[in-house]
């Protein structure tokens, strides 16, 4: 039941210890784990840190297996990512030859590790997303990005401005359908078995469907200036909440964890592949 | 016009007299070409004064799906709260106390889809109501409730006005809609054409037909009781009224 409703981005609701964790030390030490994965670039660094990952997984109750069934819809583009490399990279030995199309040992390296590397990447980020509700995760990205308003960066909206999208996904969805019965109806042909009617057909949804958009973007807009929000206005969230022993044990853990990696990346030098 | 603090007051007329557009007016959403529009006493046109402005009028549209903001019914609430920068146990208590108020306490985990319309439209007043304004100005909001959440709404704004003293305006083309209001306004075609008390107005069926309005029914009932000889004085316009005002003189 679980693993056919996990997609990528889907948050699935627990009580594990990864669950519990504040949303701002998960957000963190996501984006911490993910510059780690920039920075590493040799395969020993990238099973190690797949391992963790696993490790992680678990302790959240999912495991690897259904993280990774999560990422079904980025398999084209992990697919096209290693085609691109092993048919256009050239260094090294040719490896295979069929006619014009010659792969190289570098394209072949570099392939594999780019892709392994996306999948890392995707990983950890359905990790975050299945185990923090998207409000929280969007606060947590406005706390975490509050020091930078002294730069000009406004994080304050953009927090607000992912919650509101968050928020505003499943109420668009149901409008489009109600535009689709209501263009069906009236004879649109949006499950014609012709493709070109079909695209037609939902191009002709497109135009009302985003008039709609911008309508309720504008009700919305008078709604919240009516409860006093103002642009770049300081906004003090309810939900403020104080660490706890439990988010400093996940930071030393992870921080330990990629000390690990980092010295296993010193150790491997050699099979590394520069990005 | 001038509506005093802790005053309940129904402001009616057809489509296209002008309500939403004095009700935006209310609170600063539009601003006066000509004229001047003032809150305790301050300007609307002031950039000054209009965070203080809509602090003290509240402001509940006609659609709830419209002014929802957040997923979760005391997000939403507390984002009021959250614009004027409380400090978050402030918000909290706020956020308690509106739901409480609205009967939404017990539905406070829950995400606002799962609410129906009377349930969302009473959230939205929660969310006003956290705000604690000196006045809520209502634009229809009863328009796409059925009677039981319409009565509910009532209700609670006549306990608001009478127990916190929250001055109520009421926007609406339904004179049924009359509550405890204890002043009724007729707007037509932009104007203000008519100010008086709902036992002044309300029973002439005809005077509100001119403006394209309809008596309520028991308004109705209890002119055509007295064309009949029955005494029931014109200010029974509630079930409640109009029962006393029978039994008594028969």
């Amino acid at each position: 039941m679980r693993a056919s409703g996990l997609m990528l981005g889907r948050y699935l609701p627990g009580a594990s210890p990864v669950h519990t964790l504040d949303p701002r030390v998960k957000l963190g030490l996501a984006s911490a784990l993910g510059i780690l994965i920039f920075i590493c670039t040799d395969p020993v660094s990238y099973t190690v840190i797949l391992a963790g990952l696993s490790l992680a997984a678990r302790a959240a109750g999912l495991g690897l297996v259904l993280l990774a069934r999560g990422l079904r819809p980025a398999v084209p583009f992990l697919l096209f990512t290693l085609t691109a490399h092993l048919l256009f990279t050239r260094g090294g030995e040719p490896l295979l030859a069929a006619g014009p199309l010659i792969m190289y040992e570098k394209g072949a390296a570099l392939g594999v590790l780019m892709t392994l590397r996306l999948l890392l990447l995707l990983l950890t980020a359905a990790l975050l997303s299945s185990t923090t509700p998207p409000l929280a995760l969007s606060d947590a990205g406005g706390s975490l990005l509050h020091p930078l308003r002294r730069l000009g960066i406004p994080a304050g909206d953009l927090a607000v401005s992912a919650s509101l999208a968050f928020r505003f996904i499943p109420t668009l969805w149901e409008e489009a359908q109600r535009l689709a019965r209501a263009q069906a109806v009236r004879g649109a042909r949006l499950s014609d078995a012709n493709p070109a009617r079909r695209i037609r057909s939902y191009l002709a949804l497109l135009v009302p469907l985003f008039t709609s958009v911008l309508e309720r973007a504008d009700h919305l807009r008078e709604a919240m200036e009516a409860r006093c929000f103002k642009s770049g206005g300081h906004r003090v969230p309810w939900r403020g909440r104080l660490l706890t022993v439990k988010d400093a044990a996940a930071v030393l853990i992870t921080g330990a964890f990629a000390a690990l990696v980092w010295l296993i990346r010193g150790w491997s030098g050699g099979v590394g592949v520069g990005s | 016009m001038a509506v005093e603090q802790g005053e309940y007051v129904l402001i009616a007329g057809a489509n296209g007299s002008g309500k939403s557009t004095l009700a935006r007016h209310l609170n600063g959403l539009l601003l006066p070409t000509s004229g001047e529009v003032r809150i305790m006493g301050r300007p609307t046109h002031d950039p000054e004064d209009i965070m203080e402005i809509r602090y003290a009028v509240g402001y509940v549209f006609q659609n709830p799906e419209n002014q929802i903001v957040a997923g979760v019914v005391q997000d939403d609430v507390a984002f009021g709260p959250e614009n004027l920068g409380l400090d978050p146990s402030e918000t909290r208590i706020r956020v308690e106390e509106s739901l409480r108020a609205v009967h939404l306490w017990n539905l406070r985990e829950r995400s606002v889809f799962a609410l129906s319309g009377g349930e969302k439209q009473r959230l939205a007043l929660a969310g006003v109501l956290a705000m604690r304004p000196r006045c809520i100005v209502l634009d229809e909001p009863c328009s796409l409730l059925d009677g039981a959440a319409r009565k509910g709404i009532l209700d609670l704004l006549a306990q608001f006005n009478r127990e916190h003293g929250t001055a109520i305006i009421y926007f609406t083309h339904d004179l049924a809609e009359i509550g405890a209001a204890r002043r009724v306004v007729l707007l037509a075609g932009g104007c203000l054409v008519a100010d008086g008390r709902p036992a002044d107005l309300l029973p002439e069926a005809h005077l509100l037909k001119s403006f394209g309005l309809e008596a309520p029914p028991l308004a109705v009932v209890g002119e055509l009781l007295r064309s009949a000889g029955v005494l029931v004085p014109r200010r029974a316009l509630s079930v409640k009224e109009m029962v006393e005002a029978l039994c008594g003189s028969g």
